[in-house]
């Protein structure tokens, strides 16, 4: 005959999990049982047999442990310390290169063909040495905001960690021979 | 059986640890050094049982760590603590045996019996202890995260399942699976030898 009872049931039972109605079926059972007593009674032995073995607890690992995730943080937040100097490098670079830019392009003006030019037709206004000299005046916001549109001058931005706490970032411009690197050591800023 | 391991995982002053908690949150390393050190031991033992492997173990705690690190701000109420972790350990643990194809290497072991009155029965009680972290090593991953926390930590079923994260009626299908499981093996080891 069947038992009632199944092997996952004396598996709760051994240990105590099953709810007080399951416990009185299978207490029931069990007395009139001489196999399912013989599986409850190997539960109990494994049972006692886990609780009695456990684990040599290695506290020499707790040190390796500790160190290894401290390092790891403080990496960590050096890092990002330097991304930070880095991305406040950047938006420095960006504010300027547009004024390097122009400066680095006005000694070499694009060449004119020669037989396009032509002698100028207007007059050129007299000067009269009583009026004011006007004097051009460059807002660097509005400077900023047409290149910014355009984008001619920034083409890349490359940030290169390196070795340690040092990193590299590159501004790439839009004339191939004007490249800004600026270099940044972590180490420098730690406290 | 009752197990002698009472159930408060983590005794601590709860004043202490929010201190920690919050300096730790406003990037004090120092502060949270100190929550390593109050929590090292339960992260590791739990690695430990659960994994059977000392290198796996550790990889483990300083996984848990740094995970809990990054959380620290999600962590609302300190009390939740002892919870995550026992849970961010069992899973930073089944993650490991998923990836080892549950397959490390037994490289922990039973503590010895005092062999001083009776050296042959200690011997045959220790290969018995062996035996029986040998048949742990043979349960899937969630059955021996349960079977760790329920018959080696001592939770309850009800709290081994708000650990995990499960119902307890999942709990109750794995440790019931796990201790069939190590019965059914350390009984065949022991005829076998017999």
């Amino acid at each position: 005959m069947k038992c009632p009872v199944t092997e996952e049931q004396l598996a709760l039972y051994a240990g105590g999990d099953l709810s007080f109605d399951e416990s009185s079926v299978v207490d029931q059972h069990l007395s009139g049982c001489a196999r399912c007593n013989e599986i409850l009674a190997a539960f109990h032995f494994t049972r006692q047999l886990l609780a009695d073995a456990p684990v040599v607890p290695n506290d020499a690992d707790l040190p390796d442990v500790r160190s290894g995730v401290l390092d790891r943080l403080r990496r960590r937040h050096r890092q990002t310390r330097c991304i930070q100097v880095a991305a406040l490098a950047a938006s420095l670079a960006l504010v300027s290169v547009p004024f390097v830019h122009r400066e680095h392009a006005s000694p070499h003006p694009a060449p004119v063909p020669v037989a396009s030019v032509r002698p100028p037709t207007v007059p050129v206004p007299e000067v009269h040495p009583s009026e004011p000299i006007r004097r051009a005046v460059i807002k660097p916001v509005r400077l900023r905001q047409r290149e910014a549109k355009a984008r001619p001058e920034l083409r890349a931005i490359a940030f290169e960690p390196g070795s340690g706490d040092k990193a590299m970032l590159k501004l790439a411009t839009a004339d191939p021979n004007v490249v800004i690197l600026i270099q940044m050591n972590g180490s420098a800023h730690e406290n | 059986m009752q197990m002698a391991v009472p159930f408060v995982p983590l005794m601590f002053e709860s004043d202490t640890l929010s201190g920690l908690v919050r300096k730790a949150r406003e990037g004090d390393l120092a502060s949270f050094e100190q929550i390593v050190r109050l929590h090292e031991r339960a992260v590791l033992g739990l690695a430990q049982k659960i994994l059977l492997n000392r290198a796996a173990a550790s990889d483990a705690a300083q996984e848990v760590f740094l995970r809990l690190h990054k959380n620290l701000s999600r962590l609302d109420e300190e009390r939740d603590l002892s919870a995550w972790l026992y849970r961010t350990t069992s899973n930073a643990c089944v993650d490991i045996l998923r990836r080892s194809r549950n397959d490390l290497s037994l490289d922990l072991v039973a503590e010895p019996i005092d062999a001083a009155e009776n050296p042959e029965q200690t011997v045959a009680a220790d290969q018995q202890k062996q035996l029986v972290l040998a048949a742990l090593k043979k349960l899937s991953p969630a059955e021996r995260q349960a079977i760790v926390l329920r018959d080696l930590e001592g939770f309850p079923t009800a709290e081994v399942a708000r650990i995990l994260a499960v119902s307890e009626g999942t709990v109750r299908s794995q440790i019931s699976t796990g201790r069939a499981k190590i019965k059914d093996f350390v009984m065949a080891q022991l005829r076998r030898r017999a």
